[in-house]
């Protein structure tokens, strides 16, 4: 790994609030490709990531934390081996109100851990305050099947706060 | 962690030293709310081994599995349940004992609920309560525990968080779900009891002696500010681990790693296990990933709040 240049990914299906997330944590706007849906708006979306998004956060030596994160579509699937080389970990967004939510989760775990097989994961699911029928119950079923344990945890992906504390429980699982 | 300690049959002497060890073992994170016995359930009782209410309130005591600390004159052999102590032995003596019988309890799994900490504590030690989805009521306000989703329901935010302040004390009423459970809030369960944990931190009794693992994470998103209690679920999904090796490997207080414990013990994600090797088969066991070299880890943890 180029220790100059450590990277932080986040991956997911389309809608997940991976840009959203990106924005929370960085200190600076994300760089997007954003392009308008070619189907139209998806609630309150009306834009896709269509190559990767990008940030940095500095440290507090001004070395940068380079913030990549990969388009959900899955013809862009040839440029995950790309972004995830070398990457300190990933973490996989996930829409809390998608009903193939726990189909999602298995699909990306699975996706990622093929590339990269003892990479640190941190699964976030965004969307779930409103939702009352939402379960981890299905989420940790999928993860079990996937393979050793993998933080999930739903949070606002708008809120700085839970962005950082999504990544914070990545980290701790790098500890020793 | 409080606790009830009453005593019977002291002469004013005994009472005093009994009043310092009290104080003293506050050193230990114990605070014994100490009265003079009264019949009712308590934590430790002390007696004068050769007063007769003494003797009458041991008996009691020892029917219902309290320990009891008995102050003689005499040397006496201890027997199950009791200690026996020369009367003019120092205050710090005395502390020993105490804090020896208090530990002995905990360890073989003392009933919750004589410690207080109500709420949380019968939810996470009450086999009718355990892992299942519960309605729960405290007044007029009712919320949704449901353990299989890892959520908690209710009307309103206020209503949620009137539950977490409240959830270590007593007056909680438990029910199966009545008819379809719907709310307007809907959050992460273990947040929930994490939340309400360490507000009852003071009340909560030490969590009985054992190795502790999970299996899966508790979901720790809406608690962003609880880096603590990060690091304890991170530790027990490596391996099973006593409540003393987690204090020690996290650099968490005893008091918020029995909290985090009894929260992840409520929410039915944790397992006691035979020892201290993981229980999980190979494939499926914790792999720690690879950490980036340079002190450039340090920095990254430290900017997002890890140190």
């Amino acid at each position: 790994m180029d220790i100059d240049a450590v990277k932080l990914v986040l991956a997911g299906p389309v809608g997940a609030g991976k840009t959203t997330a990106i924005r929370s944590i960085a200190d600076s706007e994300p760089i997007s490709t954003e392009m308008p849906l070619v189907d139209g708006p998806m609630g309150d979306k009306t834009t896709t990531t269509v190559a990767f998004d990008f940030a940095t956060v500095m440290l507090d030596d001004d070395t940068p934390l380079l913030v990549y994160g990969l388009p959900g579509q899955e013809h862009f699937d040839f440029m995950r081996n790309i972004v995830i080389d070398g990457a300190l970990g990933v973490a996989i967004l996930l829409d809390g109100q998608d009903p193939e939510i726990a189909a999602q989760c298995e699909h990306w775990l699975r996706a990622i851990r093929n590339i990269a097989p003892d990479i640190a994961l941190v699964i976030g699911i965004t969307k779930t305050d409103g939702v009352s029928d939402f379960s981890m119950g299905a989420i940790r079923a999928a993860i079990r099947r996937c393979g050793p344990p993998v933080p999930a945890f739903t949070f606002d992906a708008r809120s700085r706060d839970e962005s950082m504390h999504l990544v914070r429980a990545m980290l701790v699982s790098i500890q020793p | 962690m409080r606790i009830e300690l009453r005593h019977a049959g002291l002469n004013e002497q005994s009472e005093q030293r009994l009043k310092l060890a009290c104080n003293l073992m506050e050193a230990h994170q114990v605070r014994p709310s100490m009265h003079p016995w009264d019949g009712t359930r308590c934590d430790l009782l002390v007696v004068h081994a050769e007063d007769a209410y003494g003797q009458r309130a041991m008996e009691v005591a020892l029917r219902r599995g309290t320990p009891v600390l008995a102050l003689t004159s005499r040397d006496m052999p201890g027997t199950d349940g009791v200690t026996f102590l020369a009367e003019d032995s120092p205050v710090l003596k005395i502390v020993q004992e105490l804090m020896v019988l208090l530990k002995a309890q905990k360890g073989n799994g003392a009933d919750a609920h004589a410690f207080g900490a109500w709420g949380l504590c019968r939810l996470a030690m009450d086999a009718s309560l355990q892992g299942r989805d519960l309605q729960a009521t405290l007044g007029h306000s009712t919320i949704y525990l449901l353990p299989s989703a890892g959520r908690v329901l209710a009307p309103g935010r206020s209503e949620l968080l009137m539950a977490s302040d409240n959830l270590g004390k007593s007056g909680w009423f438990f029910s199966p779900p009545e008819g379809r459970v719907v709310g307007a809030m809907s959050l992460s369960l273990e947040s929930f009891y994490i939340r309400a944990a360490l507000k009852a931190q003071a009340e909560l009794p030490g969590f009985p002696d054992g190795h502790y693992q999970l299996e899966d994470w508790p979901d720790l998103g809406g608690a962003s500010e609880l880096v603590q209690a990060l690091r304890v679920a991170q530790l027990l999904i490596q391996q099973p681990l006593t409540p003393e090796e987690l204090t020690t490997r996290s650099h968490v207080g005893l008091g918020e790693v029995c909290a985090c414990l009894w929260a992840y013990q409520a929410a039915g994600l944790l397992h006691k296990t035979d020892g201290g090797a993981s229980q999980a088969p190979p494939e499926k066991a914790y792999r720690a990933p690879a950490k980036p070299a340079g002190g450039l880890f340090e920095k990254i943890a430290a900017r997002f709040g890890l140190r």
